[in-house]
């Protein structure tokens, strides 16, 4: 059961796909029409930079919205136990967690390439997917892939916690499911807003 | 063995593997195309400049020949002296275009356009091929800034302002004066074409009489040459024929000697002469 935590499946993959091309297009329309730059490959670079940006808040959101009830039912079961068999199970399902929802970040970003493209007036698409790809920071990818994994297990973490929570004090699962997405919303914000002030400044700073 | 039975089961479900995979593969995809403009794929080589003010230059630049993008701004350091070093990666393929004379500057095309930096190519002066990681130093030209720029005019303005006024005051007083000037010039001038006009008229009037007469005179001397010059003709035809006869006359037999020899008589005549 535990295994099945965050699991890589269609349903998943599409819905973070479609989850990225409606953030690209939704930027795109938000930004190509006021300032009259439908023609301008910035428009469209400017709006996978920020998919790719918002992907791991994206994919955190997609796991408690598709996970989250059975992670707080896990939670839950364990509430009786020693705290340390929600480490164990948190640590067993840690890595493969990780990898799928660090597997769904290429996607988003490939379903955001497609809606750029799909934006432009012009024909000559293969150009246009190259200059939106020479465009992506690598960097940007390698923290964003860095991020997914960290706000996943940020994600699964608070979840079996409100859900052991819930169970000891009483409260029904759903209030624990509820509980666990707003401090999931904030954690994984509050961590957003950290790595940005803290990680991406050290980093730029030691790379020069 | 249910867990491992499940494990194996899990390992080998098709949809995962194939949506692992596919993932894989996307991201293999946009790594090379990402790679592509930044010349992951293909050899470079480090190019390196100094300047003093490294303002508006930042990792990840691009590097353009010609308005073609041939490379990355890779690092820029500040270095001890105050100075900032910047390092490019070119293309391998554009290493004989930047020669000796080749300057780097930081461009912008348009005022929302993004900055980079621009190599002027050099292929008649291309530096022999440096080892593989060595780094070559190339010029940098900085650009003057806004406020350079505002301080020059600062400094020009009052000799600007000189010359347009005393190019105003030409234009209103000087101007004028000269305009009327050259109108009266001109005027003159019309004046003096139509005196001379006049007075070619009057001259060629006169001219043409006398040389009529002259061709008259001409004319009748001629006729009276030619008369002068018949009666000549006849004169002489008349001279001859009496020479003629006188020749043929017996008095002249007479008086012709008749030891003389009759040829070299003339000769004789001359020697008793000398």
């Amino acid at each position: 059961m535990a295994q099945q935590l965050g699991r890589l499946d269609l349903g998943g993959t599409a819905l973070a796909a479609l989850g990225g091309a409606s953030i690209c297009m939704g930027l795109i329309q938000l930004l190509a029409e006021p300032l009259d730059q439908v023609a301008s490959i910035d428009v469209q670079d400017v709006a996978v930079q920020t998919t790719l940006l918002t992907s791991p808040l994206l994919i955190s959101l997609l796991l408690l919205l598709r996970e989250g009830p059975r992670m707080v039912r896990q939670g839950a079961r364990l509430a009786g136990r020693h705290p340390r068999w929600r480490r164990q199970l948190w640590l067993q399902v840690a890595w493969p967690l990780g990898l799928n929802m660090m597997a769904l970040v290429p996607y988003v970003l490939a379903a955001a390439l497609l809606a750029a493209m799909a934006t432009r007036p012009e024909l000559d698409s293969i150009s246009d997917l190259l200059l939106l790809l020479g465009g992506l920071n690598p960097r940007m990818l390698g923290f964003s892939l860095v991020k997914t994994v960290v706000f996943a297990l940020a994600t699964l973490w608070i979840a079996l916690q409100q859900g052991a929570r819930a169970e000891l004090r009483g409260f029904s699962q759903t209030t624990g499911l509820s509980r666990a997405i707003s401090m999931t919303l904030a954690v994984v914000l509050g961590l957003d807003l950290l790595w940005a002030l803290t990680i991406e400044s050290i980093v730029n700073n030691l790379g020069g | 063995m249910g867990s491992a039975q499940h494990r194996h089961q899990r390992r080998l479900n098709p949809e995962r593997l194939g949506l692992l995979g596919g993932s894989v593969l996307l991201g293999g995809l946009i790594v090379l195309g990402m790679g592509a403009p930044r010349n992951w794929w293909s050899n470079n080589i480090r190019l390196r400049f100094e300047t003093s003010n490294g303002a508006g230059i930042s990792p990840g630049m691009q590097v353009m020949i010609a308005g073609y993008p041939v490379g990355r701004v890779r690092q820029v350091r500040l270095l001890n002296n105050a100075r900032v070093q910047v390092s490019l990666s070119v293309g391998a393929e554009q290493a004989h275009m930047i020669g000796r004379r080749s300057r780097a500057t930081l461009t912008q095309d348009n005022l929302l356009d993004q900055a980079y930096i621009a190599i002027n190519p050099d292929v008649g002066h291309a530096r022999p091929e440096a080892p593989s990681g060595d780094i070559r130093s190339i010029s940098y030209e900085a650009r003057p800034s806004l406020a350079v720029l505002i301080r020059k005019l600062a400094a020009n303005r009052v000799p600007l302002e000189k010359v347009i006024t005393s190019t105003a005051t030409l234009v209103d007083q000087r101007l004028p004066r000269s305009l009327d000037q050259l109108d009266q010039t001109l005027i003159s001038g019309q004046r003096l074409a139509g005196s001379v006009e006049r007075e070619l008229v009057g001259n060629s009037g006169n001219l043409q009489g006398r040389v009529g007469a002259a061709a008259d005179n001409l004319e009748r001397t001629l006729s009276s040459v030619q008369s002068t010059l018949g009666e000549i003709q006849l004169l002489a035809r008349s001279s001859n024929a009496l020479l003629q006869s006188i020749s043929r006359s017996w008095l002249m037999q007479l008086l012709q000697p008749t030891s003389a020899p009759q040829l070299g008589s003339e000769d004789q005549l001359r020697n008793k002469r000398e």
